[in-house]
């Protein structure tokens, strides 16, 4: 070991302690893995959150460490030194802290402009983009993190351990850093600082990983490690302050929040042409707006309205009024459509949402449930079984990802546990986002409800991507009211010209638990 | 999305086809659709196609609309299927089945019917219309220019132009460029770690 008191800046080979090396490649360690898991979130506002999103940065993660074991190898042979590798692992930090501030440029200049695209090349042109961005922003720091775990090899070897120890014990304690770093942000770090904050908190792991290994003394290190924690901290603060996507187009921002799922937006928006503001809120890159609710006005012009009609064509709604499941109930605008539009003919609404976030907006911005409503936060399929009905109109409007209902929601398993929830009149109803019923994610649902149903009825939504899938037991049109003087008859007219029955094509997948590839049917549109 | 263009300008053909009297097939239809007596109501409609007069595509408009109106497309659909099937000829079947399926946002089935509306009317601009937006609706930009090549309908210059954008931005540069810088920083870094 050094002298006591004597400042060394660049010890020779072997002369920290094992377990500050140790110690570090676990911080290191800890730090990729943040690093990882937040950056799909980090670019989630612009690149959504997707399968595809997770695979570039799983992949740029692996590219970039690739190259790092193999450059960090060569330079533990040539500079085997504590102080080199403390440097690695303070121009990793340095190399991360631009990254969360120049997401917010970068990110929305590469995705492609919504108005001069289609679903399908959209989709493309965001994969691609999401790696590319992942890429210039990430690569680096991350290939210098890679030269961690064969640097503190070779120093653990120049040690005295024997290179199987040696490597053991450093992909060891790597990967247990790993082990932590994969929980930190999903169960405290984002949810807490948001996505910004976190990288930088993924930076300020390695600052004490590097001073460990410098070989400065005791107070000199505490002194650089307050400096660099207070920068850090303070431009984790600046981050948390500032919104995470800038307004734009004359949008209020009202709330924004990342939790465990996605991000969160509540936008207030003007209305046009003397119509009237219109609160939205949406999910991550909001490709697709969710929740509109108008001032004044108890239409909301898409596709709710539409759903709001569903208890028309239950038997005796009248009489007897329909206890309703709404899977994918988001801040509670489907059940306030429902409760104020169709007044005493809903009985009870369990609102299903799996966000607390989300679920959490609704007194402010969808309604707080009544009395006898329930609001559940709870995946949609557990919903199911928690709450077993029977009731008369379930609803399944739950999206992942923007374009694709959850897959473990939409299987033949799934709808038949539905199914088995329905009263004897009662009808179920999915909110299906599509441009043309005979694109192949509309035929496999089709397909799949009716293997289970029997029968699927549609009801295209005028001027939207919206169509909404029947089946159950509807009355037969005739029958069902065409008109009761309310705010809904403009839409009853609508629903039941453009309600008929679905009778998907041949060869259509059936969607199962096994096998459920919505994502990528979603995709597929011609 | 304004999806609704090409059936505003078909209805505007088709009610500007005079013969604004009550047809008795119609009131039949109407009359069976209330009853609920779906049957009644297809025959009602044949019979009503088979009828060769003036008035003929106001007459199929003003079906399409009792039908739809009682939420039965389907039946409309059924009988008007059989009758193309039959008169395969029948432009103006072919064309109101096609911008149904398309309301329905059943695209293929309705650039069936369109097509065949089409090889028999090409220069009727409903119809030049209808097919157009077929490819925009399934966001085909290339086959809207060409299909709305020459075409007269109303505001297609625009349409074009808006399409012809969507056609120029598909070129990634920009992403190709991003792209390669990230491969270079990351080049640059292994480069360094390498050379030190």
């Amino acid at each position: 070991l050094a002298p006591t008191g004597a400042p060394i800046a660049e010890p020779p080979a072997g002369t920290v302690p094992r377990t500050r090396i140790l110690l570090a490649t676990a911080l290191s360690g800890a730090s990729v893995m943040v690093v990882e898991l937040t950056t799909t979130r980090l670019f989630a506002p612009w690149f959504g959150a997707s399968i595809y999103s997770w695979t570039n940065v799983i992949a740029v993660v692996l590219l970039a460490l690739a190259c790092g074991y193999a450059t960090g190898g060569r330079l533990a042979d040539r500079k085997p030194y504590p102080a080199v590798l403390g440097g690695i692992l303070l121009v990793a930090a340095v190399l991360l802290v631009p990254a969360p501030l120049l997401a917010r440029v970068l990110a929305p200049a590469l995705v492609p402009r919504p108005e001069l695209t289609d679903p399908a090349s959209g989709t493309l042109g965001i994969v691609f983009a999401s790696f590319v961005a992942t890429l210039v922003l990430f690569g680096p720091p991350l290939a210098v993190l890679g030269a961690v775990a064969p640097f503190a090899t070779r120093l653990l070897t120049d040690s005295g351990l024997s290179s199987g120890k040696a490597a053991g014990r450093t992909l060891a304690v790597s990967t247990l850093g790993a082990l932590v770093g994969t929980y930190l942000p999903a169960l405290l770090l984002l949810e807490t600082l948001g996505s910004r904050a976190t990288i930088f908190v993924a930076a300020g792991f390695l600052v004490p990983a590097a001073l460990l290994l410098t070989g400065l003394r005791r107070r000199k290190a505490a002194a650089a490690a307050l400096v660099v924690i207070l920068a850090l901290g303070g431009a984790a603060a600046a981050a948390a302050a500032t919104p995470v996507v800038p307004a734009t187009h004359g949008e209020e921002v009202l709330a924004e929040k990342e939790s465990a799922y996605q991000y969160v937006r509540v936008a207030r928006w003007p209305g046009r042409e003397g119509q009237p503001s219109a609160v939205n809120l949406s999910i991550d890159e909001g490709i697709l707006e969710f929740h509109s609710r108008k001032r004044d006005d108890p239409l909301t012009g898409v596709y709710y309205d539409h759903f709001a009609v569903l208890p028309d064509w239950i038997a005796d709604s009248g009489a007897r009024p329909v206890d309703v499941l709404v899977l994918g109930g988001g801040a509670g605008t489907m059940r306030g459509m429902l409760r104020a539009l169709q007044g005493p003919r809903v009985a009870h609404v369990v609102d299903v949402e799996i966000d607390p976030v989300v679920a959490g907006f609704a007194p402010r911005f969808g309604g707080p449930p009544e009395a006898q409503d329930r609001l559940a936060v709870v995946d949609g399929r557990l919903a199911l079984e928690a709450f077993p009905g029977p009731y008369d109109l379930v609803i399944l409007d739950a999206y992942a990802r923007q374009i694709a209902i959850p897959a473990h929601l939409a299987t033949a398993e799934a709808f038949a546990t539905v199914r088995s929830r329905l009263s004897r009149r009662g009808l179920f109803a999915i909110n299906v986002s599509t441009a043309d019923v005979e694109a192949p994610l509309t035929s496999a649902l089709a397909t799949t409800l009716r293997a289970v149903f029997g029968r699927v009825w549609s009801v295209a939504v005028p001027g939207s991507w919206s169509v909404v899938l029947l089946a159950g037991d509807p009355l037969p049109p005739s029958k069902a009211p065409a008109q009761r003087g309310d705010a809904l008859d403009p839409v009853r007219v609508q629903f039941r010209r453009h309600f008929h029955e679905l009778i998907p094509p041949d060869g259509a997948i059936l969607l199962t638990d096994d096998r459920a590839p919505l994502e990528s049917l979603a995709r597929r549109i011609r | 999305l304004r999806v609704g263009g090409w059936r505003a300008a078909a209805i505007a053909l088709a009610l500007a086809a005079a013969a604004p009297a009550q047809d008795p097939a119609i009131d039949r239809a109407r009359r069976a659709l209330d009853a609920g007596d779906s049957a009644s109501a297809r025959v009602a409609l044949l019979e009503l196609l088979a009828v060769e007069t003036p008035g003929r595509a106001d007459a199929v408009a003003k079906s399409l609309d009792v039908f739809r109106d009682r939420g039965a497309t389907d039946d409309w659909l059924e009988a008007a299927e059989r009758w193309s099937r039959a008169h395969p000829d029948d432009a103006l079947v072919a064309f109101y089945r096609g911008i149904t399926w398309q309301d329905l946002k059943h695209l293929r089935r309705a650039e069936a019917a369109l097509a065949r509306a089409r090889e028999l009317a090409p220069n009727e601009p409903s119809v030049q219309e209808a097919w157009a937006w077929n490819a925009k609706l399934r966001f085909d930009a290339a086959g809207f220019l060409e299909r709305s090549q020459g075409a007269s309908f109303r505001g297609v210059e625009d349409l074009r132009r808006e399409e012809s954008a969507r056609l120029a931005a598909r070129p990634v540069s920009a992403l190709v460029l991003a792209g390669l810088l990230g491969a270079g920083l990351l080049g640059a870094t292994v480069f360094l770690l390498w050379r030190r």
